[in-house]
């Protein structure tokens, strides 16, 4: 399933934003399913959007099925590295989480 | 998108609702700074390391992770993010002034953080940059892989 990001929210900025996001994409991870989220049409995010909308997601599925379930369309370098970076961090702190080497 | 960052950290951290910007263009180089008038960076990590100075508390809130929590949703990325997005895209210099410390911070070497002579009333991130170093367009789409 693709979940484009403008067709739910206008910009990627605000925690509000990324809430949005990720009420449309926990149900979809949590049935088992793939999702890719597309960018189309926007060229950056804020960590506020990337931290509410996909590392949240770190509270309630491992980050192995996170991988392996959640995809990214139609991104650009900085959204991409942004994404990486999170989760690189935030899997390497979390006790809960494996450390995951890219 | 640095700018919304700041924007975001305003709302999240200062107290205040508002923000100011200021930009200006002399010579060879473009200058853009945002403030608040807010409660300022070091009071807020006051919170979680009471004592500490004003520039030892910027240079708390630089590191990645490092978070005052002022709402449930942060995690301590806004400032590591809009370092390091700015300086990437342009070589630029971002300067980062909190009551009575300040940070210097380019993608050439690690931050600058001192003490300030004078006292800035809440926060100032100014930003300085070559004119011929700005981008003329957004990012290129490029695959995702984890």
């Amino acid at each position: 399933m693709v979940v484009r990001v403008l067709d739910h929210i206008s910009r990627c900025s605000a925690h509000e934003d990324g809430e949005i996001i990720y009420r449309i994409i926990r149900p979809i991870l949590a049935r088992g399913e793939k999702v890719a989220v597309s960018f189309d049409g926007i060229s950056a995010v804020t960590s506020s959007f990337v931290n509410t909308a996909f590392i949240d997601l770190l509270d309630v599925f491992p980050f192995d099925q996170i991988k392996k379930n959640l995809t990214f369309l139609h991104s650009t370098r900085q959204i991409n590295e942004l994404i990486k970076k999170r989760f690189k961090f935030e899997t390497e702190t979390r006790p809960s989480q494996l450390a995951y080497a890219y | 998108m640095c700018f919304e960052e700041i924007f975001n950290n305003i709302k999240d951290h200062s107290a205040v609702s508002y923000g100011c910007v200021f930009a200006q263009h002399y010579g060879d180089y473009f200058m853009l700074a945002i403030s608040d008038f807010g409660v300022g960076i070091p009071y807020n990590v006051r919170k979680i390391i009471p004592g500490v100075s004003d520039h030892d508390a910027i240079r708390e809130a630089l590191k990645e992770g490092f978070s005052t929590k002022s709402t449930p949703k942060n995690r301590g990325a806004g400032l590591d993010n809009i370092i390091a997005n700015f300086s990437r895209a342009t070589g630029g210099t971002v300067t980062i002034h909190s009551l009575k410390g300040y940070a210097t911070c380019d993608a050439s070497r690690p931050p600058e953080i001192q003490p300030s002579l004078a006292s800035y009333p809440g926060t100032m991130i100014d930003f300085v940059v070559k004119t011929d170093n700005i981008p003329r367009t957004e990012d290129a789409e490029e695959d995702f892989a984890w």
